[in-house]
């Protein structure tokens, strides 16, 4: 069954991808998971467990740490406080079915549709290891004084909880947004202060991390289907969205698709760049894949549909065919056609039709040259002993260029098939010592490219909608009457009737035999425009890709002081049914 | 595109045997030997330039021909100019019974020509006035009427030129029509000519031939401007022509630049 036989757009992702995520976060952000008072913060030997943190995280000098506020010493009406820390260490995630964790039998039966959670929380207050002499200040307003500690008193907890997900936020930028239905800490006593302590993490993890950690889907996949406009939203066709089963948390989302409107007219000077040079690279992982998503044939046809209204042809050039030169400006577009899911892997184009806005053929001949006079005045029986003074015409080469404009009567398609296949592209402007977040910042992330690559392309040329006798006639006349435009009616009649039929004169010449449209679409094609169509169409396709990811790809944006998370993507891959665009992802270890 | 068109030559509706041109030429045939001088006249009929002349040799029979001279003024006037290593004129040397082709591609450089033995000072020849066995051959485009004189004896002759017909087949001229000139008269064949068909006028009695057209014919459509007779002597320009639209005068200039690089015209 197809993936997307209830949306158009379908994403699931499996709990081994879920804790890879989980550490490349921890590891980018560590602030979020780490919690102490400014001074432990700056004294190492106080925190309770190291930290194990991204080189970039440090080079950048982000926080390791969240600054909290000592713990009051009550009583002491805030003249004195103590240092705290909290830390969390080691998260692992089990989707349901839970066949990972082992969750306390105190949080009772899994619910459906939810996953099990594990952390390690290490805390600890700095108290001192000897009740230095100080001043009561009882009833008295003071500065606070934060007692030096000796050591941090540590103590480390394992805490489970249930959790759910569910779309929050709004309509149109929805996030996947985690929420805890049971939490327990392990073998704490007495149950009262188990209690306090689950209370406490609870609200901690629900109010305060959770939310910073909601996974922007909406806009990932709008992002994906960057080449065409796309309205996304959690479909409702699925009862439970998200849905946690098979070990694997699945989204589902409906899309309407719609093409984008024409780009305008590109300032002069270079264009933009375009993105090739992408290379295959292959899985390296075997089992299953960390994500898997699906795009929906319509959502496809789409698509494709839009890549396809961008390629067009502009190309002037000139070739000699020895009795004839022919010079010719093209200019086409493509339009029309229906796209469809093959059962091959491939998708096939039928009957796209090329738009010929220009195509401008022009012929230039050596029209034989006619002299007027030269006749023999003096015969002998040998020949001539001497002739007239003569007047030739024609003597230039070419001297008649006639053009054919037949870019609105040729009618032509194209039928293609193509493999979406993905590629790794290195940007090229990626400079030695660059990483991952300097490429981002100046703009040459490293790409996953999903291409169009193509593995048949057809070209048909159904006929010349035009009297090509008409049209050829037409030229020639206009092209003579061009040429001896300043002469007189007298002289131009003479012309004509030296030369004869100029049509057939010039029919002649150029060594038609009697189809003038066949003889046109010979020409077209020894041109090269035939195969000069289907070469940009396989550049163009090369150059275009269906769709790109940054590597790797951002997850939470950067804040103040705070690179952002993004998660390597190892592997890209894509394969074609005839119902949906697959997409498969591993996600990259931490090292 | 391009195209050369000598227009001037394609409009050239006056001749003169006295200073032929253009489509016209004079053809004398050398018969004296020795050592002779070509005399170029100007309009006042003074020599202007002068070209020695040897003949010499023996009379070509059978197959064999004498090569002919081309007098045409500005060439003979320049190879004037050119000396040879010794520093002497360049002069010509031409066997007895060779032909005198006289004729300019320009009007404006046409003018009288005359052979003289050196010796004496005689004339042999005198393009003003042609003598028996000369030639005055003629090919007559433009589509009308013209009158033909012996300016010597005021004979005369009418010819119509018709106009063009654009047919199935090119269209190619008849052979040339050939009219004696006699000291009774002309005697031609017939009066009508087609366009571009050569005319040879055959001298047996002295000639001075003038042709000038005398009644443009501008086809079915008239599409050449209004008819006007042209006097006879007016000199060489057609009749007149509706005005140039600015792309005609664009080509027309194009045309008479080239043309100035290509004498030839063609």
């Amino acid at each position: 069954m197809p993936f997307t036989d209830r949306s158009e757009l379908y994403v699931a992702v499996n709990e081994a991808g879920i804790n890879r995520a989980i550490r490349h976060v921890m590891r980018q952000r560590p602030s979020l998971f780490n919690y102490a008072t400014a001074r432990v913060i700056d004294h190492r030997e106080l925190w309770c467990r190291p930290i194990d943190v991204h080189p970039v995280v440090t080079a950048r000098g982000n926080p390791l740490f969240t600054v909290v506020p000592p713990v009051p010493i009550v009583a002491t009406k805030g003249g004195y406080a103590i240092d705290a820390i909290a830390q969390l260490g080691q998260a692992a995630v089990d989707l349901s079915p839970v066949n990972v964790l082992e969750p306390p039998t105190e949080l009772g039966p899994m619910p459906r549709n939810s996953f099990a959670a594990m952390a390690e929380l290490s805390a600890g207050l700095g108290c001192p290891s000897e009740l230095p002499s100080l001043e009561p200040t009882a009833g008295r307003a003071v500065p606070t004084l934060t007692v030096l500690p000796g050591a941090m008193t540590c103590f480390a907890l394992q805490v489970f909880g249930f959790g759910s997900a569910r779309f929050v936020g709004q309509p149109g930028n929805e996030h996947i947004q985690a929420r805890l239905l049971g939490f327990d800490t392990v073998a704490i006593s007495p149950q009262g202060l188990e209690d306090a302590i689950d209370c406490y993490v609870r609200m901690v993890v629900q109010l305060g991390i959770l939310p910073q950690l909601a996974v922007p889907v909406i806009r990932f996949a709008r992002d994906l289907l960057g080449l065409v406009h796309v309205v996304i939203e959690p479909s409702l066709a699925v009862p439970q969205n998200p849905l946690i089963e098979e070990d694997q948390i699945k989204v589902f989302l409906s899309a309407a698709v719609s093409a984008l409107p024409p780009a305008p007219p590109a300032p002069p000077g270079p264009s933009a760049p375009e993105h090739t040079g992408g290379v295959i690279r292959a899985r390296t992982r075997t089992g299953p894949f960390d994500l898997v998503g699906a795009v929906s044939e319509a959502a496809v046809v789409a698509v494709f549909n839009q890549l396809l209204a961008g390629y067009q042809v502009d190309k002037a050039g000139s070739r000699s065919f020895g009795p004839f030169t022919a010079s010719y400006h093209v200019h086409a577009h493509s339009g029309g056609g229906a796209v469809e899911l093959n059962n091959d892997g491939t998708v096939g184009v039928r009957d796209l039709d090329i738009k010929w806005d220009t195509l401008q053929v022009c012929l230039g001949i050596d029209i034989p040259e006619i002299c007027i006079g030269g006749f023999c005045i003096i015969p002998t029986p040998f020949g001539c002993a001497l002739r007239a003074p003569r007047l030739c015409l024609f003597s230039a080469s070419p001297d008649l260029q006639f053009c054919l404009d037949l870019g609105g009567f040729l009618h032509s398609t194209l039928s293609l098939a193509v493999r979406p296949t993905t590629r790794y592209r290195v940007d090229p402007g990626r400079t030695f010592g660059m990483n991952d977040w300097d490429a981002r910042d100046a703009g040459v992330p490293n790409l996953w490219q999903v291409i169009a690559d193509p593995v048949s392309i057809r070209f048909e040329l159904i006929n010349i909608t035009a009297s090509a006798d008409d049209l050829f006639g037409d030229a020639i006349d206009a092209a003579i009457d061009a040429l001896l435009g300043p002469l007189p009616g007298w002289a131009k009649a003479l012309v004509r009737a030296i030369l004869g039929p100029i049509s057939a004169l010039v029919r002649g010449l150029l060594g038609i035999a009697d189809d003038v449209e066949q003889w046109l679409i010979d020409l077209i094609g020894n041109l090269g425009l035939y195969d000069l169509i289907l070469d940009k169409l396989s550049d163009y396709l090369g150059k275009h890709p269906l769709a790109e990811l940054p590597d790797p790809f951002p997850i939470l944006e950067e804040e103040p002081a705070r690179i952002a998370v993004m998660l390597p993507i190892e592997y890209l891959g894509v394969q074609v049914t005839d119902a949906e665009l697959v997409i498969d992802a591993d996600l990259g270890g931490v090292p | 595109m391009s195209v050369f068109i000598n227009r001037k030559l394609l409009e050239q509706t006056t001749f003169h045997s006295t200073a032929p041109a253009g489509l016209a030429c004079v053809v004398h045939a050398v018969a004296e030997e020795g050592e002779h001088e070509l005399h170029f006249l100007d309009a006042d009929d003074a020599v202007s330039e002068t070209v020695p002349v040897t003949v010499a040799g023996k009379r070509p029979t059978g197959e064999a021909t004498a090569v002919r001279l081309d007098v045409n003024p500005t060439k003979l006037g320049a190879a004037r100019l050119s000396r040879g290593p010794s520093g002497s004129p360049a002069h010509h040397v031409i066997q007895p019974g060779a032909d005198l082709f006289i004729t300019t591609p320009a009007p404006r450089d046409a003018c009288r020509v005359r052979l003289v033995r050196k010796t004496d000072g005689a004339v042999v020849f005198d393009s003003a006035s042609l003598g028996a066995g000369d030639r005055f051959a003629v090919t007559l485009i433009r589509p009308g009427r013209y009158q033909v004189e012996n300016q010597l004896d005021g004979a005369k002759l009418v010819l119509t030129v018709e106009y063009p017909v654009v047919g199935k087949q090119p269209y190619s001229p008849p052979p040339p029509m050939q009219i004696e000139c006699t000291a009774g008269g002309f005697q031609a064949p017939t009066t009508t000519v087609k366009p571009a068909q050569g005319l040879i006028f055959l001298c047996s009695a002295p000639a001075c031939l003038h042709l000038a057209l005398v009644e443009p014919d501008d086809g079915p459509h008239q599409d050449a401007g209004p008819t006007r007779t042209t006097p006879a002597g007016s000199g060489s320009g057609g009749p007149p022509h509706a005005p140039l639209t600015e792309e005609a005068r664009s080509v027309l200039r194009r045309v008479l630049r080239t043309f100035r690089g290509k004498p030839d015209g063609g």
